[in-house]
């Protein structure tokens, strides 16, 4: 059986006349194979195939897809769609077997670089193939190099509702010419993240990884269950490791007083954290009251599973030295949510043309990605800005910037560090 | 499961915190139960006595249950084996006495009825103790402590000096001796 572990990180006192709780709770997948999981597999691969695709990308693309299939194990299931102006299901449905994979590799061998880019067809053709198999772990991947047709985009936010807990999409932008908004968009709704393939020949690499990921994957549909009482709100609550995934707007309300947000399949050994800023009714020093009961909920079959529970409590204090006190996990979240968004702001303000708002901002990241020491955020800073001094966060930015630069450092602005433990980082000024 | 009330009113189906509101639960009152005894109705779980017979429903006797049995008692004795050369022979056929120590304070020496000193441990029979020669004192947890009060002779305790004006715990079977040739032995007794 698959076991969670919740665990929350807060300071519970607050002072007299505040309402607001925060919390950070680490949720740890501890033992085996089991619960919620009928042990099936299904990989969806999506690839554009549309006429910008043409040359060295749909060849890297095509062999990193043959590699890829010929890597799947024989009792997962997979399917291709070839992503045009219409997804062309050109594989669909099958075990994995010696046999279908070389059918899989003849199709695959046929595709040609031709048309416009309709993503909203293509995952609905996708959208089809999962729907076969609604109890396996349901991974997509897709592949694509351009910006989605203007006439699509309503088309995609309607696909994107009925794809909303179907299966889980990685998105990956190959080359410099896509949208990170976009496809950000997509990897958002459809829990999976979204990044860069700088060059083709890394596309192979980068498939393996994901695929390697689904495979571990034991438990879908898991569901984050938070209660909270009677006249309280939740301000925001976000996955903020491994990387930062806003998810106060994606609750469902099975019930009142209860939201259920959905975190997708769980592999082994996984852990993640999430951030619930919680409103509660001011209380009297002195009060004690329960702000938020999270647990994971698990889907089997229509019935719920709960696995694991933690308690966000509110204390009301007139002690200062209580109620002062930042939880320093809450505080070294609360600094990497806004390392990205100081990212963000940045990039957008040095791609139109405000350069003290982007050296401002980005010196700030490079401040706070120091500070928290995130460094894989800080090296692709430095290829941004050209860094004086880290702890002061003074910096310049570079004049010649590759734009694969700019997007790396777009889509990795939401990878967080984790709290490094105290006795591992001395100069940690987080306790 | 069953609905339990919060501070506030709701019901709620948590035991911790109030399932609507949130806030922390008290402990339910348990259920009330009947005296074994008499039958009449218990008036809280947390009631020791039944109301009407008494009955304590901790002990499951009637009435206050009684404090611990045991008390500290003081043997005189007169030990010839004490006696220095220059005491007097000690007296023949003393019949140990022994005295119930039940007062927070009790003075160990020669009774004057002019300087009004009546002690509770009288040794008027041994010339070489001091009228005001030492006190045996009840601690809080009831236990003893010895203190020579500078007495001109000086008290042994165990065949050991006591230092003048200190508190010495005693402890059962404790040997005091002082004087030519007298010995007090504290011991616990039951009852």
């Amino acid at each position: 059986m698959t076991q969670f572990k919740a665990e929350v990180f807060q300071n519970a006192y607050i002072p007299q006349g505040a309402d607001e709780v925060n919390a950070i709770m680490t949720v740890t997948v501890e033992g085996g194979l089991g619960l919620g999981s009928s042990g099936e597999k299904v990989i969806g691969i999506i690839c554009d195939t549309s006429g910008s695709m043409e040359g060295g990308k749909i060849h890297a693309a095509k062999d990193a897809i043959v590699r890829l299939v010929w890597l799947l194990p024989a009792d997962a299931s997979f399917f291709i769609v070839a992503g045009g102006e219409t997804g062309d299901l050109i594989f669909p449905i099958a075990k994995a077997t010696p046999e279908s994979k070389q059918r899989a590799i003849a199709a695959i061998k046929t595709i040609k670089a031709i048309g416009g880019t309709c993503i909203s067809t293509w995952l609905a053709k996708a959208l089809e193939q999962f729907a076969v198999a609604p109890n396996a772990i349901r991974q997509c991947i897709l592949l694509t190099d351009g910006e989605n047709e203007k006439q699509d985009e309503p088309l995609l936010g309607a696909m994107l509702n009925a794809c909303e807990g179907q299966f889980q999409c990685e998105c990956r932008g190959v080359g410099s010419d896509w949208k990170v908004e976009e496809l950000r968009k997509i990897s958002g709704r459809l829990l999976g993240s979204t990044d860069i393939i700088t060059r083709p020949d890394l596309i192979e690499a980068d498939f393996r990884e994901i695929l390697q990921r689904a495979l571990n994957k034991e438990v879908s549909d898991v569901a984050l269950r938070l209660w909270t009482p009677l006249g309280s709100r939740v301000r925001f609550c976000k996955q903020v490791s491994p990387d930062i995934v806003d998810l106060t707007g994606r609750a469902r309300q099975p019930k009142p007083q209860i939201q259920d947000y959905p975190t997708g399949a769980w592999g082994k050994a996984e852990s993640r954290d999430y951030h619930f800023c919680i409103e509660v009714k001011s209380g009297e020093v002195g009060d004690e009251m329960l702000a938020g009961r999270a647990s994971l909920v698990v889907t089997t079959g229509g019935v719920e599973n709960k696995v694991a529970e933690a308690r966000i409590l509110a204390v009301w204090t007139d002690d200062e030295s209580k109620s002062t006190r930042i939880d320093r996990r809450v505080a070294h979240y609360t600094g990497q949510a806004e390392l990205a968004q100081s990212i963000q702001e940045g990039l957008e303000a040095r791609g139109r043309g405000d350069d003290d708002v982007a050296t401002a901002l980005l010196g700030k990241a490079v401040r706070l990605a120091h500070e928290s020491r995130n460094e894989a955020t800080t090296k692709l800073l430095r290829k941004v800005v050209e860094v004086e001094n880290e702890e002061q966060g003074t910096v310049r930015l570079k004049r010649l910037v590759a734009k694969e630069d700019a997007m790396a450092l777009e889509t990795r602005s939401t990878k967080t560090s984790r709290i490094q433990r105290p006795d591992t980082a001395p100069g940690s000024n987080q306790e | 499961m069953p609905q339990l009330l919060c501070p506030k009113g709701h019901d709620s189906s948590e035991q911790d915190f109030c399932s609507v509101c949130g806030a922390k639960m008290v402990s339910p009152p348990a259920p009330a139960q009947n005296c074994p005894d008499c039958n009449a109705a218990r008036e809280s779980a947390e009631a020791a006595f039944c109301q009407d017979c008494g009955y304590n429903f901790t002990t499951g006797l009637h009435g206050e249950p009684k404090p611990a049995a045991q008390h500290w008692e003081a043997t005189i004795a007169v030990d010839a084996s004490l006696r220095t050369d220059e005491s007097p022979a000690a007296p023949e056929a003393f019949q140990p006495i022994a005295i119930r120590l039940d007062r927070e304070n009790n003075l160990i020496g020669r009774g004057s009825d002019k300087r009004a000193i009546f002690p509770e441990i009288s040794l008027d029979f041994d010339d070489a103790v001091s009228h005001r020669h030492a006190l045996i004192m009840r601690t809080e947890n009831a236990g003893l402590v010895l203190r020579d009060l500078g007495s001109a002779n000086g008290t042994k305790l165990n065949g050991s000096d006591a230092q003048p004006l200190a508190d010495i715990p005693l402890k059962d079977g404790d040997r005091i001796t002082l004087g030519h040739w007298t010995r007090i032995t504290v011991r616990t007794v039951a009852g």
